[in-house]
């Protein structure tokens, strides 16, 4: 509770007997408040650093894990076993704190060393009284090796602070103010942020031509996707697969809508093949979905479906495990590497520029592009009734997607607000077209299963989730019409014109 | 924020000693804790180490909380600080009487150290004037250290009546055995008479011990160097039935 900043100084070698013996001034002593401890640390986080980047670091130390966070309490907590995702943990203080940031991705270490801590009271003579404290603070490891000494004042003893720092300035230089010196703060010291992976990222030129600009995207895009592939050999999290699929279809959108831009023959190929690079990957990713709802479609079940329930699960689990080989070898073979250097070759082409398409401005292209989807949207959702074919929804989602992509792929090229604004509209909708896409997979999926299996129980549950399922998705079928309504709104219309700067007109139904 | 006191009119009781133990088991689990010294004497300030600024500032004491925060000391023990008494906090009473609505001035001015602290201690003077009904409105409750002898138990008596006539709320008032002699039949049959008589007595007895009184030489609460003697377990056994109290009243 002191009104005044701690000081640090930087240390980079460690040498903690620095002060004994009268080294911080007369009638100044130190006693050890808690003594040196020398702990091998491993810090635990997802692919995307999302911990890191949360201010947290989860630290291991053998089977002891620490969530530190700024300015709050360390939760701690003993765990046997490994843990890889936030429900692994048998703490829920644990789960609570990681459940929101991991969602479904796994740990994995992402730095080993050694911290080395220590903390001293230093006590005046006079009335024998503590009048601040000193902390050592030091991480090393093979690479890197730094520290700090903190000095933390007490309430009502700001004079004898101000000399211990005055000593401490003199044996160390001048010290840092206003640091909340603590294991995080090292590390980022250490520019450890540098090592964080991140997304493949290119700049965009709004003026290049429409050729350049796309033929980049899709080489971006793919070089991004190329990022998950170790993840998904090591089978490391459902995510790997997941991202690695979005940016493919993302590529492979982007191809099929900037008709034009592209050569037709370029256009043709990479289409052709970004599909052959993703189909071996549609079955393990249909397996992965379903496991990770496996609760919510337990929940469903009366009891006495439970153990079909149980039998369907082995099934699916057995089938994701050969999956998953599969796509292991196909993305290890010849054909994989082949048509990912074909892909990467088409793309990375030097600009033909042979039709006026390839050649306009790609800020003009993508607008056009974003504002003939944006009205396509309208007028077929509003030709949606509760009677039309759930084909025509079908459509309808893939058309938002592709609305959806050129939003995002080429979002730096607008402004950020005006984007966000729109992207929120679409959110609600794209949620229910969305989700009832899924439960005519799920239904097909679970279909596929039963088939598959001679098992009564395993049928019986099958069929009882089928039926839930088709319940759920007739009830989710009649907030179609308004959501649509809801986003083909004037509103909206406003906000894709604010965003391509121009004068608001009505959406052509 | 909650405001405890520890009160008696009569001197000698042990109100700056479960003061401080109290205060100090507060902060040992995890309380931010603010103990006021309020007894010019500085007892309790003395227990802990810390000495007031030589600076007259007692005058400034109900003005603002910012003034009073400016006086705070950290302790030696983690989430515990103290505000040191001053000699001239004897002149309280004079003071507040000179002052508008000096009744509820204490508990206005606490207020304002909400942010900083979850509990504040009031180690209060002997004695029944201004500054003492300043600390009825503004505490809640008052622990009121009774050593089981007529006179105490008289002493008691007259808190009660004085509660009565002024209309403070009674219920304020918990009542706990205090230098209790086991061997002493008076305090066995007084100790008798008035649970017999005042059913708020808390269940905790702190005994008539030589470690309370070497808090003096010791300069630190029991715990620090007696922890496994009973009166240390006493003190524990009081801050668990207070605690307990306190959530109680907070729901």
């Amino acid at each position: 509770m002191p009104d005044t900043q701690s000081l640090a100084w930087p240390v980079t070698i460690l040498e903690p007997d620095l002060f004994d013996n009268g080294g911080l001034g007369e009638k100044l002593s130190l006693e050890v408040r808690s003594p040196l401890k020398a702990e091998d640390v491993t810090l635990l986080d997802d692919f995307d650093w999302h911990l890191w980047q949360d201010n947290r670091l989860l630290v291991k130390n053998g089977n002891e894990y620490q969530l530190l966070a700024p300015a709050a309490e360390p939760i701690s907590a003993v765990q046997s076993g490994s843990p890889q995702f936030s429900w692994d943990f048998t703490s829920p203080a644990f789960v609570e704190a990681l459940a929101d940031r991991l969602t479904l991705r796994a740990l994995r270490p992402i730095l080993a060393g050694r911290v080395t801590q220590a903390w001293w009271n230093i006590r005046e003579a006079g009335e024998d009284k503590i009048v601040c404290r000193l902390q050592l603070l030091h991480f090393q490891n093979e690479t890197h090796s730094q520290g700090y000494w903190q000095l933390v004042p007490l309430r009502g003893y700001q004079q004898e602070f101000d000399k211990v720092a005055r000593r401490m300035d003199k044996i160390l230089g001048e010290s840092l103010a206003n640091l909340p010196v603590d294991l995080h703060f090292i590390l980022a010291d250490l520019a450890l942020d540098d090592a964080r992976p991140r997304a493949a990222t290119i700049r965009l030129d709004s003026t290049a031509a429409s050729e350049v600009a796309v033929a980049g995207m899709v080489l971006n895009l793919v070089r991004d996707a190329q990022r998950h592939v170790p993840g998904i050999i090591e089978d490391v999290d459902s995510e790997f697969l997941h991202d690695f699929r979005v940016q493919l279809r993302k590529a492979r959108s982007l191809v099929q809508i900037t008709k034009g831009a592209l050569s037709a023959p370029r256009q043709a190929s990479l289409k052709t093949l970004l599909a052959d690079i993703m189909r071996p990957t549609g079955l393990l990713r249909d397996l992965d979905v379903f496991l990770l709802e496996q609760q919510y479609y337990r929940s469903l079940l009366p009891e006495i479906h439970q153990s079909g329930f149980d039998q369907l699960i082995r099934n699916v689990k057995n089938a994701r495990n050969q999956a998953c080989k599969t796509l292991q070898q196909y993305l290890h073979s010849d054909t994989y590497n082949t048509h990912l250097a074909s892909i990467i070759d088409l793309a990375g082409e030097p600009a033909e520029l042979a039709s006026t398409s390839s050649q306009q401005p790609i800020y003009l292209l993508v607008n056009q592009l974003i504002s003939k989807r944006y009205r396509k949207i309208c007028r077929n959702g509003l030709a949606i009734t509760d009677d039309t074919p759930d084909e025509d929804v079908h459509n309808l989602r893939i058309e938002c997607k592709k609305l959806r992509y050129l939003l995002t792929i080429f979002g730096e090229l607008y402004d950020a607000a005006t984007l966000k604004k729109i992207i929120k509209r679409m959110k609600g909708l794209q949620t229910i077209l969305g989700n009832f896409n899924d439960y005519a997979v799920q239904q097909e999926f679970l279909a596929m299963q039963s088939a598959k299996s001679r098992s009564q129980p395993l049928q019986m549950a099958v069929s009882g989730l089928i039926a839930v399922i088709f319940q759920q998705q007739r009830q989710l079928r009649q907030q179609v019409c308004s959501a649509i309504e809801e986003f083909a709104a004037p509103e909206t219309t406003a906000i894709i014109d604010t965003l391509l700067a121009k004068e608001t007109e009505p959406c052509e139904l | 924020m909650r405001i405890v006191a520890c009160y008696s009119m009569k001197g000698g009781v042990g109100k700056t000693a479960t003061a401080v133990n109290i205060a100090y088991w507060a902060a040992k689990s995890g309380i931010r804790t603010l103990l006021i010294d309020l007894d010019p004497q500085g007892a309790s300030s003395f227990y802990f180490r810390v000495k007031p600024s030589s600076k007259s500032w007692g005058k400034r004491f109900f003005n603002a909380y910012k003034d009073l925060l400016g006086q705070v000391k950290a302790s030696d023990y983690d989430n515990l600080d103290i505000l040191p008494a001053h000699l001239n906090f004897r002149k309280f009473d004079v003071l507040l009487s000179s002052l508008k609505k000096r009744k509820a001035r204490l508990k206005k001015i606490l207020s304002g150290l909400s942010d900083e602290y979850q509990l504040i201690v009031l180690d209060c003077p002997p004695s029944i004037g201004d500054l003492s009904e300043a600390v009825f409105v503004a505490a809640n409750p008052i622990f009121v250290p009774v050593i089981p002898t007529t006179l105490s138990q008289r002493t008691y008596a007259q808190l009660l009546q004085f509660f009565k006539e002024k209309k403070y709320p009674h219920k304020k008032l918990v009542p706990f055995f205090s230098m209790v002699q086991g061997q002493k039949a008076l305090h066995k049959k007084t100790m008798e008479d008035m649970r017999a008589q005042h059913s708020n007595f808390l269940d905790a007895v702190i005994p008539f011990s030589v470690d309370v009184e070497n808090m003096g030489e010791q300069r630190a609460p029991v715990d620090v160097f007696a922890r496994s003697r009973p009166a240390n377990r006493a003190y524990v056994a009081l801050w668990k039935e207070m605690v307990a109290l306190l959530n109680k009243k907070a729901k």
